[in-house]
């Protein structure tokens, strides 16, 4: 049973989002409330022990966040802190393991705002939406793949994700504390067949399969983009870019001195690049892959002695940004006009870090007040 | 420049169009088999067949048993379409095939390929490379 502690501060954030009108659609923006709410916000370099503070001075409240962290990491510590605004706190030093780390033992403070903190950024109607946006029915067991890209959808971290799905019941506590242990690399891995085209661990990763054309992606700059479209190159159709303009690789002059030997005469390779509307590259084409079974499948291999089988057409794509990209191809044989298929998504990157220093807004805020006093 | 020795595309019927269907094998196979046979065989009835072996539609071995042993009716009594789907329930042979069925072994497919004429000029190769 959660203690009263607990149910207030559960009960603390759907008020709020009751009084804000919270818009359930997108992640909840927490930097915006904070604002709203008269609460000055910083994001600077911190210790690396320290998640970020509270302060409260008579009327005035700031916010400060470790800006080394990842976004989604620096949401929930301000989604931490404001809790502790919300629920009436003193000022307050946060360390990993009150923002993140379990609670048993903890004061009843902060098991309070670590209660706060995933019940403002998770509420349930949040997640219905992320569950029915990705097809995902209350009778499905979620397993570590699908929290993951839950976690992704409300821009919180893997295990945030895990713990507040096991407070809604939607999983086990005992898979949100494996989730937990293993981490979102691990659950990340699960869904690729290989490592990530680039070394960055904390980069979100999106997996877009055609059931998905018509949901729109937000990501950011190092994401890493997997297009799966169902390819079987045996009949002669196969995925064709339209959009991004993907340059083909010069092919290589061969020359015959007239004999016997044939020399190849070095080619070169233009980097794999993208041009948005603006001009500067947004998604650049690292992987193109054409897998010939199922990247589903249970059985990796089941079909080997199969010829001609569908198979995967997997495109991976690194993000750049902030911007607007479109992807468009078709499924045609290349020697034929007629388009058997076709498919399209529009890709939204957002800045790296929203908020940095002080919230820009605020400052013009006070500054516009401070002129008219 | 390479000099041709043989073009084998010559004399064979045109390869069927298999549309969006995975049944590239037995397409393949029927081609070569009206090739070797010089009659139209039905493709659709050697891709239904060679689900009834063990490894399925698809499988080279299964493909070759079906061949062997069901053989092929001729194409008309069960044309190919690219609008046929194998995976429902009442996906089999209708009631226009009758026979009779080409029967053929895998490796008696290619007997029509004139290897003698192929052959001095294969030699003649491994002889210059020596």
């Amino acid at each position: 049973m959660p203690s009263k502690a607990v149910t207030d501060a559960n009960t603390a954030a759907q008020r709020l989002h009751a009084r804000l009108h919270t818009d359930y659609t997108k992640p909840i923006d927490v930097f915006s409330v904070v604002q709203q709410e008269g609460i000055w916000l910083v994001s600077r370099p911190l210790s690396a022990g320290l998640y970020g503070f509270y302060l409260r001075e008579g009327d005035a409240a700031g916010i400060v966040l470790n800006a080394d962290h990842p976004e989604y990491l620096q949401r929930y510590t301000c989604a931490h802190e404001l809790g502790h605004h919300v629920l009436g706190h003193r000022s307050h030093l946060d360390q990993p393991d009150d923002v993140v780390g379990p609670t048993a033992g903890h004061p009843v403070d902060e098991v309070a705002t670590q209660a706060f903190a995933g019940a403002f950024l998770m509420p349930l109607q949040a997640i219905n939406r992320v569950l029915r946006r990705l097809g995902m029915p209350k009778s499905r067991r979620l397993d570590a793949p699908d929290v993951y890209a839950i976690s992704r959808e409300l821009d919180v971290s893997f295990s945030a994700s895990a713990w507040q799905l096991a407070a809604l019941g939607r999983i086990p506590f005992q898979d949100a504390d494996r989730f937990a242990k293993q981490g979102a690399k691990a659950a990340k891995d699960a869904m690729r067949p290989g490592p990530p085209p680039e070394g960055d661990n904390r980069a979100a990763l999106f997996i877009v399969e055609p059931d998905a054309r018509d949901v729109p992606i937000l990501c950011r700059p190092g994401d890493e983009l997997r297009l799966r479209l169902p390819e079987n190159a045996a009949t002669g159709h196969i995925w064709r870019i339209h959009s991004p303009e993907i340059p083909r690789p010069a092919k290589p002059q061969l020359r015959w001195d007239g004999r016997k030997d044939a020399t190849k005469d070095a080619a070169s390779t233009p980097a794999n690049v993208t041009q948005d509307i603006s001009g500067e590259s947004l998604l650049r084409l690292a992987e193109n892959r054409y897998h010939p079974s199922s990247l589903n499948s249970d059985q990796p291999g089941e079909n080997a002695s199969v010829v001609g089988q569908p198979g995967t057409r997997e495109l991976v794509f690194l993000v750049d940004g902030p911007g607007r990209a479109e992807f468009n191809a078709s499924l045609s044989r290349p020697w034929e006009a007629d388009r058997i298929d076709t498919f399209s998504i529009t890709v939204r990157i957002g800045p790296a870090h929203a908020l940095n220093g002080f919230a820009v807004r605020q400052v013009r805020e006070h500054a516009a007040r401070v002129a008219e006093g | 420049m390479l000099d041709w020795i043989i073009d084998a595309r010559a004399p064979w019927p045109p390869i069927t169009d298999q549309g969006q269907r995975p049944t590239c094998l037995a397409v393949a196979l029927t081609t070569s088999h009206e090739h070797a046979a010089d009659q139209e065989v039905s493709a659709e009835y050697l891709h239904w067949a060679s689900g009834k072996y063990p490894g399925g539609r698809g499988n080279p071995d299964a493909a070759g048993a079906a061949l062997a042993r069901r053989g092929q009716p001729p194409s008309s009594q069960w044309p190919y379409r690219h609008e046929t789907d194998d995976s429902c329930a009442d996906y089999m042979p209708p009631t226009t095939v009758v026979g009779p069925f080409a029967r053929r072994r895998c490796n008696r497919l290619l007997s029509n390929v004139d290897e003698a004429r192929i052959r001095p000029h294969a030699r003649r190769g491994a002889a210059g490379r020596s």
